[in-house]
């Protein structure tokens, strides 16, 4: 019979059968190595036994209040009832910010859309070549003037294809490159 | 408060708090919050923790209460099932911290005053849970769960949601490595007793 480990755990737990606890005896009489694990797995399931079951229970008044917290109306309750009701705040909400909105941001967008060409002309003369392409139409734009063509952007409607006789401005709207000097 | 002294046997009592019997929900309740309590404690070392665990595990079956089929488990063996789940919950949301025996003791002293007399039943605990605390969680519920009530492989493997065998060889490793832990331990443990006298 080879070593009997994998049933020591049982043995010590009384839960073998009595043949099964009969060989056991035989081989341990004849085995020290399992004697050794015996003896190894007795001291752990006493020192085990004894603190696992001898835990400080709870106190009567910790049981009582554990009680009334469970018995409490579950916070899940509440939030079945008080979600709707935010969420028709909220809509409420929505629904009065929203004109208000489209209100402050049409004359806005009205505003900048109508002065850009103003704006434009002033910064890139139109070419002699009667070319009107704004710059940003010619896909070029000015190193420093990104701010104003987003905003000129934002409220036109989406650019117009290419026509064929589009021709490039004569004068390059940008300037020249700034140079800098890295410091460290 | 009446204390739960209710002698209906479980199923009884599940019926009759199904009907609406508030008594029985506390009966039930009386019944088992010990043992729920001293699972999460030793499952996770941390009273505060088992303390919200078992009142969580408590709530939600009742809740689930209708859910529950005698067919399939013991009672005790679908709570003890819920609270390992809420148990591995508590771990994820935050790592357990390393147990220091001096924490354990002070906890304990927390909990009961221990008379001089059982000195020797107070240290080996606090080493005992300390060496708990070092197991992997696997091996730590699967010692908890057979030495705090003596549940079966089966119902260990029932609990765990793992086949009995698998539970058993995690019992097995669990005592291995806990003899290699305490085994170091033992020296202190006469050494602590000896200068308490």
């Amino acid at each position: 019979m080879g070593h009997i480990k994998h049933l020591i755990i049982r043995y010590v737990d009384g839960e073998l059968s009595a043949e099964q606890e009969k060989r056991v005896r035989t081989h341990l009489a004849a085995c020290p190595a399992c004697r050794r694990a015996l003896d190894q797995q007795t001291r752990v399931s006493s020192d085990m036994k004894l603190t696992l079951r001898y835990l400080p229970a709870p106190g009567p008044a910790r049981v009582d209040a554990w009680w009334r917290a469970i018995r409490q109306p579950t916070p899940r309750r509440r939030t079945v009832v008080f979600v709707p009701v935010l969420m028709s705040l909220a809509l409420l909400l929505l629904s009065m910010i929203g004109p208000h909105q489209q209100a402050y941001a049409r004359p806005a967008s009205t505003t900048v859309a109508a002065a850009a060409p103003a704006l434009n002309t002033t910064l890139y003369p139109p070419s002699p070549a009667g070319n009107d392409a704004s710059p940003s139409d010619a896909g070029v734009m000015p190193a420093e003037g990104g701010a104003e063509s987003r905003l000129t952007e934002a409220p036109t409607p989406a650019p117009e294809r290419r026509s064929p006789d589009y021709a490039e401005p004569i004068v390059s709207p940008v300037p020249p490159p700034v140079q800098t000097t890295k410091t460290r | 408060m009446s204390g739960g002294a209710d002698d209906r046997n479980t199923n009884d009592l599940i019926e009759a708090a199904l009907s609406g019997e508030e008594r029985a929900y506390e009966a039930l309740y009386h019944r088992f919050v010990g043992a729920l309590y001293r699972l999460a404690y030793g499952v996770l070392l941390d009273r505060q923790d088992a303390e919200e665990v078992v009142q969580d595990s408590f709530a939600y079956a009742f809740r689930a209460l209708k859910r529950f089929d005698p067919a399939q488990s013991a009672f005790k063996t679908w709570l003890y099932t819920i609270t390992m789940s809420r148990c591995r919950n508590k771990r994820r949301r935050k790592w357990l911290p390393i147990v220091r025996l001096a924490d354990v003791a002070e906890r304990l002293a927390g909990d009961a005053p221990t008379p001089e007399s059982t000195v020797m039943r107070q240290t080996t605990r606090e080493i005992v849970l300390k060496a708990l605390g070092r197991l992997s969680p696997k091996l730590r519920e699967a010692v908890v769960l057979r030495y705090f009530e003596d549940l079966t492989y089966r119902e260990i493997g029932e609990v765990l949601g793992c086949p009995s065998k698998t539970a058993e060889s995690r019992v097995r490793l669990a005592h291995d490595a806990l003899y290699d832990l305490l085994d170091g331990q033992r020296d202190l443990l006469v050494e602590h007793v000896w200068s308490t006298d």
